[in-house]
């Protein structure tokens, strides 16, 4: 068991491509942290770096206190779950399981009584002398799992392991992983690209993007999973982060006989906003009466009293339910927000005219949902808004 | 699987047929030959009826004399080609497959070219080389020589299965603590076997066919079974019956190759098409 420390890291491919690049990331002993992010936001290469798989250009990787950063893996005692398992298909599930033993020159009782250890806590016992073809996602996903254990290394490593497993085994996978890695004390580093994933298992989460022009380091924000989902620090993670996305307008913030208000594009009327708003968020205070990105979750959208003097009619276009809540899906007349953060997906519904609308979703209770085209006032919590600088992307808290 | 109808049956076997008759009417007719007295092996016509006589099978399975020799040699010769042609291919094939390099294509294109170039091209230089290292005349003059052809052969194929190889799997087991010569041992060369054997048997059919080769660089004691069956073209006429039993000696061990590995070969091919 060990910690693992990204000093600077960074990796140039032969092509010149940056994968990585300004990685300053500590993992503590036994934490289990999470990298998320799109495709090409460098997870991968990460975690293939800290295996030892992947050469570094820049920087140094630490592994409890010893600089590996030139280590071979098999040197650096960590123990790699693959996508796809990566299980050897020539070997029974017993010497897929103990191969790793052996190679560190184990005694042979000693093999036996970890390799029965192992299989009795993920429930192998019976498949032992089976070949990894001959079993099903999810017992070859433990194998991979045993395959990790049973050597006690100092690290666990985890690239998408639970991507090829369907819906509910995928479900029942991830709080048995979690379990297990809680159990077992070993500090892990778990790639996923699924957002629940990452929220559900993370001790902390770390959220990465592609290198760009923009982005000079890949890590955006590193926190655990509920601040990382009530504290957005920019545009990116916001967006990121939460299912629906997050919901993003063009507003301002003033001040109006003593009250902070919110204006926000397509809104019928200002929100008058709790009195300590700007002591709270001191950070508003230089933005007041300039152009914000302002940022609202479908979950924090209600369904509001008809004559409210906040709230604002707007007609569904489709209501989808998903059981216990719903969502709607409805157009502002506004303008979509411009940032290079943010994209629209609005193809999902179209065949209306689409230009000066802002298509937005709200996440209510079912019972309280409207049908698919017909009208509902909605209206907004005023204390759970976000706001962003519209020039960096940035958070304003 | 759908039933076909009935003169589809037919016509099918009947493609089958005449493939058959394709492939293995010379076979037959070599048999034959083995077999007919030889003045009528190109009478015209042909003649279909005839006398058997086992003289000349009996001289080459029975009382073979120089031929046992040449079959040895053959032997020797074709088995030494196999092994030294795969500890040769392997690390050539597994570069090509695992490794990023600039002029891969180009390697690739001249192992190509090597295996389209007439082997009666390199007949001459050969013998030089070979003559002036003063290997003329030995086995391993022709097992060195015979890699012109097995190699570039064996290098394309074995890339294709190592390519086959998920390379995760060797990662797996490089994170796993294997060092690089046990990750090979273990788990590449294992997954690859059977493009081992599909190699093998290829190299093995390259040398023993191989008749260029030993004839400049054999000598004597180590005449193999293609030249040695040269020496039935005698003054006194060509004994067309002696050849023939010998040509279908030739045939068996590269059969019994095939006949004990084609499962092999049918899992050698599809290969890949399934992931585990």
């Amino acid at each position: 068991m060990a910690e693992i420390n990204f000093d600077n890291v960074g990796k140039v491919y032969d092509g010149g491509t940056v994968a990585i690049s300004n990685i300053n990331l500590k993992i503590d002993d036994g934490e289990f942290l999470v990298l998320v992010g799109p495709s090409g936001c460098g997870k991968s290469t990460m975690l293939r770096s800290a295996a030892g798989l992947e050469e570094v250009t820049s920087g140094r990787f630490w592994l409890g206190g010893i600089d590996m950063t030139n280590a071979e893996p098999a040197a650096r005692d960590v123990a790699m779950v693959f996508q796809n398992y990566a299980l050897y298909p020539h070997m029974t599930v017993r010497d897929n399981i103990c191969f790793a033993l052996e190679q560190r020159r184990v005694p042979r009782s000693e093999i036996e009584t970890r390799v029965n250890d192992a299989a009795r806590i993920l429930g192998l016992s019976d498949l032992l002398d089976r070949k990894p073809g001959t079993l099903s996602g999810g017992q070859r996903q433990r194998v991979a799992m045993g395959r990790a254990i049973v050597r006690n290394p100092r690290a666990f490593l985890m690239d998408e392991p639970l991507s090829n497993l369907d819906a509910k085994m995928r479900v029942q996978m991830r709080a048995e992983l979690k379990l297990l890695s809680r159990r077992l004390g070993v500090t892990t580093l778990y790639v996923t690209h699924d957002q629940d994933e990452a929220l559900t298992m993370g001790d902390r989460v770390a959220v990465l993007r592609p290198i760009t022009s923009e982005a000079q380091s890949n890590t955006q924000q590193v926190d655990d999973p509920k601040t990382l989902y009530s504290k957005p620090c920019n545009l990116f993670v916001a967006g990121f982060i939460g299912s629906p996305p997050m919901n993003f307008l063009s507003g301002r913030v003033s001040v109006e006989s003593d009250r902070p208000t919110l204006l926000i594009e397509g809104f019928e009327n200002a929100i008058t906003l709790p009195g300590d708003t700007l002591s709270t968020r001191p950070g508003l205070g230089p933005h007041l009466d300039k152009p914000l990105i302002v940022g609202i979750r479908p979950e924090d959208f209600r369904i509001a009293p008809e004559d409210s003097p906040d709230g604002f009619s707007v007609l569904s276009l489709v209501t989808e339910t998903t059981g216990a809540d719903s969502y709607i899906y409805f157009d502002l007349v506004a303008e979509e927000v411009s940032h290079p953060d943010i994209s629209y997906d609005t193809a999902r519904y179209d065949g209306d005219e689409s230009s000066g609308h802002l298509r937005l979703t709200a996440r209510v209770e079912t019972a309280l949902a409207p049908q698919s085209g017909s009208t509902v006032r909605l209206g907004i919590g005023p204390d759970r808004v976000h706001y962003f600088d519209p020039d960096t992307g940035n958070a304003i808290f | 699987m759908h039933r076909r109808s009935p003169v589809a049956t037919v016509l099918l076997y009947l493609a089958l047929a005449l493939t058959m008759v394709f492939f293995l009417g010379p076979i037959l007719w070599f048999v034959a030959l083995a077999i007919r007295p030889p003045e009528t092996a190109f009478a015209r016509p042909p003649v279909f009826v005839f006398e058997p006589t086992l003289r000349a099978i009996k001289h080459t399975f029975v009382d073979p004399g120089a031929n046992a020799q040449h079959l040895t040699n053959s032997l020797i010769v074709a088995f030494g080609a196999v092994l030294l042609n795969l500890p040769l291919s392997i690390p050539a094939g597994y570069a090509l497959s695992r490794y990023r390099l600039r002029a891969k294509k180009y390697i690739m294109l001249w192992y190509l070219g090597l295996l389209m170039a007439p082997p009666v091209a390199f007949l001459i230089p050969y013998f030089i080389l070979i003559t002036r290292l003063g290997l003329s005349g030995t086995y391993i003059s022709m097992v060195l020589v015979l890699q012109t052809l097995t190699v570039p052969f064996s290098v394309w194929l074995l890339k294709s299965f190592i390519d086959d190889v998920p390379v995760e799997l060797e990662e797996a087991a490089r994170v796993d603590g294997a060092p690089w010569h046990t990750v090979m041992r273990r788990i590449t060369l294992p997954l690859a076997m059977p493009g081992l054997i599909v190699t093998s048997m290829f190299a093995f059919v390259f040398a023993w066919n191989n008749a260029a080769f030993p004839l400049v660089l054999s000598s004597g004691s180590t005449t193999t079974l293609p030249i040695g069956t040269l020496g039935y073209f005698a003054t006194s006429g060509v004994t067309w019956n002696f050849i023939a039993s010998a040509a279908v000696a030739a045939m068996i061990p590269p059969m019994l190759v095939f006949l004990t590995l084609d499962r092999f070969v049918v899992r050698g091919l599809t290969l890949g098409a399934v992931k585990g």
